[in-house]
Order: structure tokens, then sequence, then C-alpha cells
């Protein structure tokens, strides 16, 4: 293969569900030959939306789209025999294998890492479960929701007055398949080195723990809980101070008195001559201000956002150099002009719907091997015969036998 | 040569890592490599300091260069070298440690490693198999290349902070930066894998990771959303097209919450159970997935009622034992007990030079054969200056003294 790519030629089988997802999308732009195999009927993923053109069908769902982008697909039904024989015979010729089963599921049909380890001493076991794969909520269910309470981070998101909030579209099992990337990759180096396979464990929780920031900290050392406080954030220096702002067409965020040097050398060009500006802002203490400074500048903050659009304040931002951003939409982000001048979008081929869809780009460029979608998402067990047939060996009579028999 | 407080697992034993980065993402990535036996070396500035080191918290809530508890956290484990990049005579050094490297690190808004002579470019003709890792917020070409930004405002920037709060407010947002924590995954993984395919073939490479580009992977199909179906995706609050109840439901206590979330009949059945099957639950309204969100407020404001009569960890073990995925809207402290994290050792105890002893996160995974953890605490500015200069770059104590008072070394 002429393909320079990080993992040409290496194998995964992709067992996993919305937890784990993402890792064998990645390893797909990698080079890796992604496999995913799906229950007969079709993996769950294919079950989560949007939808494209809003018709809910296990071939038309975005999610599985995104995430399943340059894999192949095999049907196999796991809890046959059979379907055990051709999954040990897939193991042999694999590299990675990722599962999102309940801890001891695999161990149950005999696939766990101890016996996948017998059929291919190579091999990587790579297993995302909610809580990991021991200890005493190993057996707990998870969710999106689940994933980020119990990891902590919902207790910091939201609105003082109201319930902890999630994101609209689900983040946890994300965070839970990107760190198995990191898991995989560093075991691979591990394999290549010394010819020996691992079992990579991965926790949901442990993973949404790891986005909190400060705040475990925060805890450790002072014995403070941060919680939600929406737009307006509690400053280090006890001053509160909002972050999210209204603007003539969106949103922007502006916070932090760091930025006020900026800040105020555009007011002033603008003819803005208060004297709260007055100040040395490049070497004065950011923390220095009382409550009643902070107050006075969003005073003048506010009218000075509200009279402009979130790419006029963007545009300002950039010329005098301090940090101010938009709150994008998903609308906002597909014209965006950094992506497009980066060529981010990718069109994706869709001969099933006779349409190229637009899609973001790969996660990483490399200047060598850079990773890349390597085309679209499979359909339920497309490729049974290049797989079965072709690599297996198996007959087209075996394969309808499998077939009567709902193993594939 | 080892420092005497660090202790981890071999993996990377051999791996040298020169990590010019700073604040979020690069010191993070790098830091998985500490955690599995790599030697790190973070590379500052006295002069210019990395801002998590002036940012809480801080031992005793009191201010000090080497007493924030959040720069030690994402610097674990590695060398502290001081060196004032701006310092004419700094360049020298700074290549040294890029000869000594098999990956370097930088963080720095575009262009800037290149005005200091260190860029890529440079970097590759002193040490021809580099790994060079560059970590923007927004890539290294393009015309935002240069805007500077913490992930703070590139969770704006990439929708996160639209997709939190409620569809009757404006956006509540994430605490913080909340990019800075997707994309080191990606950036540990990427490292790993150059290393591999630079045994392979013998080439180094040059990283080139937007922060915003790692982070919009996990909003893609929300993107699709709006490229295919011209759907712009707003706020929600918790709810859910795939279940009901689905929400974070008040509990005993102040300010207590507990998530349940009911996706399939069976949850809900075994919902009602542990509910003792009260009547309003047993109504047909309710009975399907479709009954209930339809009337979801009323079945969320139901549910509230007996959830409310209970402290969050007594629901989340009774519906958990049930089978109904559901989980504790848990503080940082709760975090440190949780039994859970405990189970697999998540905080692991180091002994700071100057904070003396405090809690280091361990990464999500655990590996069965090179099981790594935080490798030791983070270093003060400027720590491990002299020892690393003279045993990893080969530097006299004469040559050192000199570079101490020229103030190349801080």
């Amino acid at each position: 293969m002429g393909d320079d790519a990080f993992l040409t030629g290496r194998r995964v089988l992709d067992l996993a569900d919305e937890q784990a997802v993402l890792c064998g999308r990645i390893l797909a732009d990698m080079g890796a030959d992604v496999i995913t195999v799906e229950p007969p009927g079709g993996d769950s993923n294919r079950r989560i939306g949007p939808f494209w053109h809003d018709q809910p069908h296990p071939e038309r769902s975005l999610w599985w789209f995104a995430y399943a982008a340059g894999k192949r697909s095999v049907t196999l039904d796991l809890e046959s025999r059979d379907g055990r024989a051709i999954f040990t015979r897939l193991v042999q010729s694999s590299d990675f294998v990722i599962e999102s089963f309940p801890p001891g599921y695999m161990d149950g049909l005999g696939l766990g890492y101890a016996d996948l380890e017998r059929i291919n001493s190579r091999v990587v076991l790579v297993s995302v479960s909610p809580f990991g794969q021991r200890g005493p909520h190993a057996s707990y269910q998870g969710s999106d929701l689940v994933g980020l309470a119990m990891g902590g981070l919902m207790y910091t998101q939201g609105d003082a007055d109201r319930s902890p909030l999630a994101f609209t579209a689900p983040q946890a099992g994300l965070h839970g398949g990107a760190e198995a990337v990191a898991g995989a990759m560093f075991a691979h180096v591990h394999r290549e080195r010394t010819g020996h396979g691992q079992h990579v464990d991965v926790s949901v929780q442990e993973a949404v723990t790891w986005t909190l920031m400060n705040t475990t900290v925060y805890w450790d050392l002072n014995q403070v809980n941060i919680g939600r406080d929406g737009a307006v954030k509690i400053r280090p220096s006890g001053t509160t101070a909002r972050l999210h702002w209204p603007c003539k067409d969106g949103f922007v965020t502006f916070g932090g008195t760091a930025e006020w040097g900026g800040m105020s050398r555009w007011m002033r060009d603008e003819g803005i001559d208060d004297k709260i500006l007055d100040r040395d802002w490049e070497s004065m203490d950011r923390f220095a201000f009382s409550q009643e400074d902070v107050d006075a500048l969003e005073e003048l903050a506010r009218g000075f956002l509200a009279a402009r659009t979130a790419q006029e304040l963007y545009d300002g931002a950039v010329k005098w150099r301090f940090m101010l951003y938009p709150i994008f939409t998903t609308a906002d982000l597909s014209r965006y002009r950094q992506l497009q001048e980066r060529d981010f979008f990718v069109e994706i081929e869709h001969d099933e719907l006779g349409e190229r869809l637009t899609y973001p780009g790969p996660f990483l460029r490399t200047s060598e091997a850079s990773p890349r979608i390597r085309g679209r998402a499979p359909l339920i067990g497309e490729h049974n015969r290049q797989v079965y047939q072709g690599d297996l060996g198996l007959t087209l009579d075996e394969m309808r036998v499998l077939k009567a028999n709902g193993v594939i | 040569m080892s420092s005497p407080d660090r202790v981890g697992s071999d993996l990377f034993e051999g791996l040298k890592i020169a990590d010019f980065s700073w604040v979020g993402v690069g010191p993070i990535t790098m830091r998985y490599f500490a955690d599995y036996g790599a030697t790190v070396v973070r590379i500052e500035s006295a002069s210019r300091p990395d801002t998590l080191r002036r940012a809480p918290p801080y031992k005793d809530d009191e201010a000090g260069i080497d007493r924030s508890g959040f720069f030690a956290n994402f610097n674990g484990g590695k060398y502290g070298v001081a060196l004032d990049l701006k310092h004419p005579r700094a360049r020298a050094v700074a290549e040294r440690f890029i000869a000594w490297a098999d990956v370097v690190a930088e963080s720095f808004t575009a262009g800037v490693m290149e005005r200091l002579g260190l860029g890529y470019d440079r970097a590759r003709k002193i040490n021809p198999g580099v790994i060079y890792f560059s970590s923007t917020n927004q890539g290294q070409t393009g015309p935002y290349r240069a805007q500077p930004g913490f992930g703070t405002q590139l969770s704006s920037l990439a929708g996160f902070t639209q997709l939190v709060g409620w569809p009757d407010r404006d956006p509540a947002g994430t605490y913080g930066a909340y990019t800075d924590f997707i994309n080191p995954r990606y950036g540990a993984a990427v490292v790993a894998a150059a290393l591999e395919y630079r045994r392979a073939t013998g080439k180094g490479l040059h990283i080139d990771l937007s922060q915003l580009e790692g982070a919009l992977q996990f909003v893609a199909p929300l993107m699709l959303d709006y490229t295919v179906n011209g759907r712009t995706a707003g706020r929600q609050g918790n709810r859910s097209r795939r279940g009901a109840p689905h929400n974070a439901y008040p509990c005993k206590g102040h300010d207590r919450w507990c998530v349940i979330t009911v996706f399939t009949d069976a949850h809900w059945l075994a919902l009602r159970r542990v509910m003792g099957d009260p009547s309003w639950a047993a109504e047909s309204r309710f009975a399907t997935l479709l009954g209930r969100k339809r009337n979801e407020q009323e079945l969320d404001a139901l549910l509230s009622q007996w959830t409310a009569a209970m402290p969050p960890h007594e629901a989340m073990h009774r519906l958990q034992k049930a089978g109904v995925p559901a989980g504790v809207v848990q503080s940082s402290e709760e975090l440190f007990s949780d039994p859970q994290l405990k189970a697999r050792e998540h905080f692991r105890l180091w002994d700071h030079a100057e904070i003396g002893p405090h809690h280091y996160d361990s990464f999500a995974f655990r590996l069965s054969e090179t099981p790594g953890s935080p490798a030791g605490p983070g270093p003060c500015l400027g720590q491990h200056t002299g020892v690393v200069l003279r045993e990893f770059l080969g530097y006299d104590d004469e040559e050192i003294a000199q570079l101490v008072i020229e103030g190349v070394l801080e």
C-alpha cells in the first residue's frame, strides 16, 4: 500500500457503542483498517440522531456518519458459537479490539483479554466502560449525563438558580473514546517493541474528571467546591465578573481584567474617554480590582458590546490584540474563514444517498503521514463478503448458512 | 539520571522530551509521557512565566510562583528549567535541548518559535529525526493563526458555550477551558504514533494541533446537522430526544442533584419499581417514550418529588441496583471520596517542594502490562536547571555559572 499513514496495514475490530465510537474513527483517520463488528440489525450508534433529512433510520444517522467515517462493516452475532468462531479468526489478524460492553461481558463470551491473548498475543484490547473494569461501581450503568455528573463536570455547569447542566449533544463517551486512542497508542508502542499486546482499561468517569481544569485542585488545596455560576464567573480576587455577553447579533466571550489593556485602547480610539480607563493596564496587577472597579468597567463594556456585531468585535480584538471571541453556533463555524482557508471541511461522497456531504476534517495534522478522513461510514454489513469470503475464505454457501441462521 | 522523587513506568524509559509549551494542552500532553516513564524537561521563562503559575488555587490561598496547584498538576513528574528565551544567548542553549530531545513541544502563538529561531525547519536541521509538537488555538496557518487565546475563549469559538444552557436564557457555558481537555488525548496518541513511525521509517515530523479542529470532533454530528439539514444547534437544558426522564433531579440537602436517564421500557419499569410504583407512574400517558416526552415537564416535576426526599447517593445506589442509569452530580470534594476513583487510585499524592503533599490526577486509562501513574510533583521554577544542563546537555559548572551571570538561565 502506498498510503503513508501511521497505522497503514493495522487492523482494528471495533465493537464500541457511543462510549468509544470516536476511538475507531481516529484510528481510521490514522490509516488503520477499522472493521466495525455490528450485531445483526446494526450498531447501536446508528440509532443516535440527528438524522439525514430528519429520517430516523439506521443508514441515516449523522452521529454514525461522523464517527464511523472510514470504517468497514461486518455483521456478526457474538452470542452464537459460529459468530465467536468467526470473531476468533478475525482476532488472529488484528492489532486492536475496541469494546465498550459492561465489564465482564466479553469474558462471559470467552472473548476476554485472557482469551484474546491466547488467540493472538500481539492484540491490544481497548475496553471503555462507564467506571472502569473493576471497582465498586464497575457494574453501574452509564449514560452521557451519568458520566458528566459522576465525573464532576455538571457540578460546574449551569445557572445558579436552576439545575446543573450537560451539553446539547453527548460528550462523556467522546472523552472516553479520545482517551482510549491515547491508551491504545501507548499500548501499540509497547507491542511494536516487545511483540506483546495488553489490556487498556478506560473509565469514562475518569476521562470526564480530567475536564475539571483546576476545580479538584481547589478542593485539594483550599477546600473550596467550585459550583455553577452561568455567564458570570467568580474571579480569583473574589470579585465577580461577566464572561459571556450579548452583542448586537449574538454573544461574545470577553472576560478577565487582563483584557482591558487592549479594550481600553480601542475604546479611546473610538472616542470613549472615561476616567476609569486611565490606568497603566500593562503593568498593573490584574487581580487588584475592587468589585466597584469591575462594575464600572462592565457598565462601559455592556453598551460598547451591545452596539457591535460579533464579527466587528472579533476584528477589533484582533486589531487591538486582546482576547475577545465570538460565541459561535454550528452555522457560524461552517462559514468560519479560518477553517475554510485551512481546508478543514471535507466533502465525502455518499453514493447510497446520491449526495456529497460536508464533514469537519481530521482531528489533527502532521507534516508526514497526516490523518485524514478515509471515506463515508459503511452500510450495515457492507463488507461481509470482502471480509468473510475474501479474507477468511468462507464459501458463498457457508455465507448463506450463516445468514439464514442470523449469525451475519 | 533520575530525580530522587520520580517513579514510574518503563514504557517510555529513555524517551527525552524538551517541553517548551505552556498553560494547558502542551503541558498536559507531555505529562502523559512523564507518567509512563519519559524524561520530560519543562523549559520555562522566569520573566514571562507560565500563566498557570500565576493562577489559583495556591497553597494556603497565598499567591506565589511555585504555589499554584493548577500548574503543578499539569506538570507532575517533569524537570524544571528556567531559561530566558528572549535573551540573545538563550538560543544556543535551546538548540542543545532540541539536539538532545526525541520530542520537542511548544504551544506559543503561531510564528513565535520561528521568530526565536527555533521553529520546525531549524529544529530538524539540528535534529533530523525530531518529532516537533506544536499546539495552538487555531493552527499554524490561516488568517487567525496569530490570535492569542486560552481554552476558555476557544470553548466559545468551538461552539461549546452555545451548547450549555437553557432555551429561554443566554448561554451559560462551561466552567473552564473545556477544549484544553479534549486535545491532549489526541496529542498523546499522535506523538506515540509518530515515535513508532520514526522507528519504522527514520523520519521525524511536525505536528500541527489546532485545538479548534480537534475540539470540533466533539460536535461533528451537530456540524453535519447544519450542513445537511440546515439546523443550528441550540440550548436545551438536559433534554434528549433519546429518552425521558433525562435530567438532573433535586435531592435532599443543599443544592444536591442526581441525574436519571431512562432510555428503554426496561429502565422505565425498573424506575417505577424502585419508586414503589406510585399511581402517577402507572398512568398510561407515561407508559411509552412518546408519552413521557410529550408530558416531560410534568414527569420531571413528579419524579423530583420522589428524589427530593432522599440524599443523592441513596437515589443513585437504589436506581443503579435496579438497572437504571443514574449518578450523583458530584462536587470536587466528593471526587476525593468516590470509592470508584479510590479503587482506581485516581488521585496520587506527591510532596511538592513548596506546596507540600497534594494530589495529582491520573489519566483515564490503565495499562495491564506497562502501568503508569503521576510520576512526581510539579517542578518549582528552575528547580532542576543546573542538574539538567550538566547531566542531560553536558554543560560544565563553569559554563552554567556564566549563563547564570549573563541572565540566560534564571
